[in-house]
């Protein structure tokens, strides 16, 4: 069992089903937007528990999940069979940063797999009508500012809110991070007084985050033991 | 027009330089000069970096593999080069050429980490390509070291679009509160890493070392432009301005 997870030949196959499952679910995704029009808005396993009668379609899914899973287990009994072998041999780095990109990769498809179970996100429109409770956080619209700047066709804008007592300046691609939770600047409409909030609650991100930094460590690594193999 | 004009010049120029040695490294050098100025002629007239629209972004990937022939002169013999790099600068310019014009920014591209994830992912996508012509020269030259080009190309390559799609992910998640979207485009970006992660490990396979694992990383050229360039028109995913 274990001499199968570390083969190699097992490594490529999944690697090769994946890539069929994830063509097949990139043809079928366009195809049948009646059903996956919501997979974007809510975690995974909850979209997938409310269409569940829709496995026609997303049987591709669960697959992924498994032969993610399998890449998993494959990819650190066969980390652990090369570290043992490489660290008898030498070479630290050489060694070290395929496992570093390895392991972030683990942790990349763990946090998908939080991310998937639990959390939220939801959109909330603010106006100066008063606060609002959303989920226990009282969310108050201060100021919407609209800026044109010559050579943008967009007008820039930004909104000033209070997220239970915390003042913050929001703007597109400028979120605040606040008690766990993101609050994102969607939309704003200057006639109305209104902006739309996107608040989120991922719990994967951390896992994300701690996948991407050791995956980046790995890699540069790799290309240092390149550089020095090169001479 | 004018801008226009200036592209069909280098293309035409590029494609010129099959002819001969010394010809063709001429053409292929005075091409690259126009290709180059034309791109800071684009930072100029949008005041940024020409990075946010794929006309641009294909000329920018253009450009990497182009400078391919300086770089690589030392380990292969410019003869050789001048056999595949035009082919991949002119499909690549071809396609830059044919792609719409926008000239605008949406704000929410105008951030630090947009511009890491654009850079990277072309510095990613011209290393690929360079790898795929070194692949290409090793299966009709059969020289060993255009394998090991290919193969150091190809893992420099993975290795910044991987990057690439961790600064992306950060980028859509600043502006989305989400990093990962279910559309057939975010699918295709996944098959295009599987599929060179499969190249980087069958290469690690007595079996398949050699002409079998070069023509995988050579087929890698067709996934990475499918899936840039065909998902969104083939398989019907949202458009997006880069």
């Amino acid at each position: 069992m274990i001499k199968f997870f570390t083969s190699l030949t097992t490594s490529l196959w999944v690697m090769g089903l994946s890539m069929i499952v994830y063509a097949l679910g990139s043809f079928l995704i366009p195809r049948h937007l009646d059903i996956f029009s919501e997979i974007n808005d809510m975690p995974l396993f909850s979209w997938l528990s409310a269409n569940r009668g829709e496995m026609g379609v997303s049987y591709w899914i669960p697959s992924l999940m498994v032969l993610m899973a399998f890449l998993a287990v494959n990819i650190l009994v066969c980390g652990y069979d090369s570290l043992v072998r490489g660290l008898r041999g030498g070479g630290y780095i050489e060694t070290l940063a395929p496992q570093f990109l390895h392991l972030g990769v683990v942790l990349v498809l763990f946090g998908h797999l939080v991310s998937a179970s639990a959390g939220y996100k939801e959109d909330v429109s603010v106006g100066f009508d008063g606060p609002q409770v959303f989920r226990g956080h009282r969310l108050e619209l201060i100021s919407l500012d609209f800026l044109k700047v010559s050579g943008e066709d967009s007008t820039r804008w930004r909104v000033g809110l209070v997220v239970d007592g915390q003042k913050a300046i929001l703007e597109p691609a400028r979120p605040l991070f606040f008690d766990r939770t993101g609050y994102f600047a969607k939309s704003a409409s200057q006639k109305k007084g209104r902006a739309l909030i996107g608040i989120v609650y991922d719990p994967g991100v951390a896992w994300e985050i701690a996948g991407a930094v050791l995956f980046v460590l790995g890699g540069a690594g790799l290309v240092l033991a390149q550089f020095r193999k090169a001479g | 027009m004018a801008e226009l004009i200036v592209i069909l010049v280098f293309i035409s120029l590029y494609g010129l330089s099959f002819m001969g040695e010394k010809t063709g490294e001429r053409y292929f050098v005075s091409a690259f000069i126009i290709h180059l100025g034309y791109i800071a002629f684009r930072a100029w007239f949008l005041g940024r970096p020409p990075v946010t629209e794929r006309h641009d972004i294909l000329l920018a990937i253009a450009a990497c593999v182009a400078g391919g022939l300086f770089v690589f002169q030392r380990r292969i013999p410019v003869p050789s080069l001048l056999k595949v790099l035009p082919i991949f600068t002119v499909i690549l310019c071809f396609f830059g050429l044919f792609q719409e014009r926008m000239d605008t920014i949406e704000p929410n591209m105008n951030t630090p980490w947009f511009l890491v994830y654009v850079t990277l992912f072309i510095g990613g996508y011209g290393l690929l390509t360079l790898g795929t012509a070194a692949g290409v020269l090793f299966l009709l030259e059969r020289e060993g070291t255009y394998e090991a080009v290919q193969h150091r190309m190809i893992l420099l390559g993975w290795l910044l679009f991987s990057f690439s799609l961790v600064a992306g992910s950060v980028w859509f998640y600043r502006v989305h509160g989400v990093y990962w979207l279910w559309t057939a485009k975010e699918l295709w970006m996944t098959v295009t890493w599987f599929f060179f992660s499969f190249y980087l490990h069958a290469r690690l396979m007595k079996s398949l070392r050699g002409r079998p694992a070069a023509l995988i990383g050579v087929l890698g050229f067709v996934v990475m432009l499918f899936s840039y360039l065909g998902v969104t028109p083939i398989l019907g995913s949202p458009w997006t301005q880069f």
